[in-house]
């Protein structure tokens, strides 16, 4: 468990360059200077975040160091999956607090948008079950060409998230799930949890049969 | 007893095989693993430090398999790689600061000792430092977690003679505690004739020998006579034989043998690590 968190306290100290573009992202799309838009932050900032965390490690010879840790391989990759999460859980309640901050100076009452927080919490989980196992697989020559696609996609994912959230369908859907909440939150965290289990288990037998 | 095993190791990349590669490293003892570049050193290491699978064969360090999934038997090496593996827009104590949680018995008064030793600012940046100072750092790190177990890939290079020299001392007061194992790879092999104990030597992705230093040293004879001494039964005898305008020079890898076979008629000469390797190297070359 201690190695885990040696790794995790490793990524964060490996983020700190990027706070102050994050910070400065978190100002512009809050809605101080401009009309608030949710979509650049809810939609962008997790899936920034997650692919700052991953590619913080993607230089072979930083792949080498953390082999040559006395760590098993199964747990570099899981620690990865805990950052990401942790990451993208702090990207969502920055969100969060944001938003909430800004309703409050617009409007005088605080207010968060729940729909939109949980269909990007759940939209960027399953991206980063998707990225990950990739990441692993095409290792650094691959891994650049992958994040500029998962860049792409979560540009062009944010648009069509926050659609989908906004859709007719979408919130009936939500008004289904709000009359069933046991069974609709149950159902949920299993789903996603067994798509992050398994994309955990592609990545581990990826990355122990990987030379570095 | 041995720190290190290697058994059959067999490697195969697209231009390259490492070819059922067996030795061992004696605890307490420095052995060096020489041969010329692409000979298959680092691959070896990279082999024993999980950073490699090897296609065929079985690794045993201080006791424990060391299979590319595992992690637990790296907390008693310390490893210096041919390049800085750290994250290089970290300064130096914030790297340190990453690396010391992951071992228990982390001296942070060793660490601070050394880098005073080794002139490191802690400050600085590793993208800022010399190829020199990387590597400083690298010993550094690995020597401050006091492993049982010492692996090193070409650590003297880009490294002034002033410092190779006072790593070499420094190494020597490390193995002092015979419970500490040293291996050493370069093809710089007058560190080792320096510090050496034992001596592998590949090439081409082949064993070549693995034996102590006064052994392979004893075993091998350098000869120097006159050109009408050599016709082709005799150069079957030698490892490797240069010609020159005046003469020959040979290397013997049966110096009892050769000795009966020249008498008097020729000069002997004890050849040093380099000449060894020169002229099977060289001699390797002209078979393919």
């Amino acid at each position: 468990m201690s190695e885990i968190l040696n790794l995790v306290r490793k990524d964060f100290i490996l983020q700190r360059r990027y706070i102050w573009i994050i910070a400065l992202y978190v100002i512009g799309f809050s809605g101080l200077f401009m009309n608030s838009n949710l979509n650049m932050l809810y939609g962008l900032l997790p899936g920034m975040m997650l692919i700052l965390v991953v590619s913080s490690d993607m230089r072979q010879a930083n792949q080498q160091f953390l082999v040559t840790l006395p760590v098993k391989r199964s747990r570099l990759v899981l620690s990865k999956y805990v950052t990401s999460i942790l990451f993208v859980l702090l990207a969502l309640a920055t969100c969060s607090i944001v938003n909430m901050g800004m309703s409050l100076y617009h409007s005088h009452s605080a207010s968060i948008d729940y729909t939109m927080l949980l269909a990007s919490l759940i939209s960027v989980l399953v991206l980063m079950s998707i990225y990950l196992p990739l990441y692993y697989w095409l290792g650094i020559h691959g891994g650049q060409y992958l994040n500029v696609a998962m860049m792409m996609l979560v540009m062009l994912g944010n648009g069509a998230v926050s659609g989908i959230a906004s859709e007719y369908d979408f919130t009936n859907m939500s008004t289904w799930l709000n009359s069933h909440p046991v069974g609709s939150i149950a159902l949920g965290v299993s789903s996603l949890l067994l798509i992050i289990v398994i994309s955990y288990l592609i990545s581990v037998r990826i990355f122990k049969g990987r030379d570095l | 007893m041995n720190a290190i095993e290697v058994q059959g190791i067999c490697k195969s990349y697209k231009n390259y095989r490492l070819s059922d590669v067996t030795f061992q490293v004696p605890k307490g003892y420095i052995t060096g693993l020489i041969g010329p570049n692409g000979a298959g050193k680092s691959t070896i290491i990279k082999a024993i430090m999980g950073l490699v699978k090897p296609d065929q064969g079985s690794i045993q360090v201080l006791g424990h398999g060391a299979e590319q999934g595992e992690g637990r038997y790296k907390q008693e090496i310390g490893y210096i790689s041919d390049e800085s593996i750290y994250y290089d827009w970290l300064s130096m104590e914030q790297m340190k600061k990453i690396i010391a949680p992951f071992y228990p018995a982390w001296d942070e008064t060793a660490f601070q000792r050394y880098m005073e030793l080794f002139e490191l600012p802690l400050r600085k940046k590793i993208k800022d430092c010399s190829k020199g100072m990387k590597m400083k750092y690298a010993i550094a790190i690995a020597l401050s977690h006091n492993p049982a177990l010492l692996i090193m890939d070409e650590p003297t290079a880009g490294l002034d003679p002033v410092f190779r020299r006072e790593l070499l001392e420094l190494l020597a007061e490390y193995i002092l505690d015979d419970q500490k194992t040293i291996l050493f790879s370069t093809h710089v092999t007058t560190d080792l004739d320096r510090i050496a104990d034992y001596v592998t030597f590949l090439n081409r992705g082949q064993l070549i020998f693995s034996d102590t230093k006064d052994g392979v040293l004893e075993r091998y004879v350098l000869v120097k006579g006159g050109k009408e001494l050599l016709d082709n039964d005799v150069r079957r005898e030698f490892v490797g034989v240069r010609e020159t305008g005046i003469g020959f020079e040979a290397l013997s890898a049966d110096r009892g043998g050769t000795v009966s076979m020249f008498g008097d008629s020729v000069m002997y000469q004890q050849p040093s690590l380099e000449d060894i390797m020169y002229f099977t190297v060289k001699e390797a070359r002209l078979r393919v």
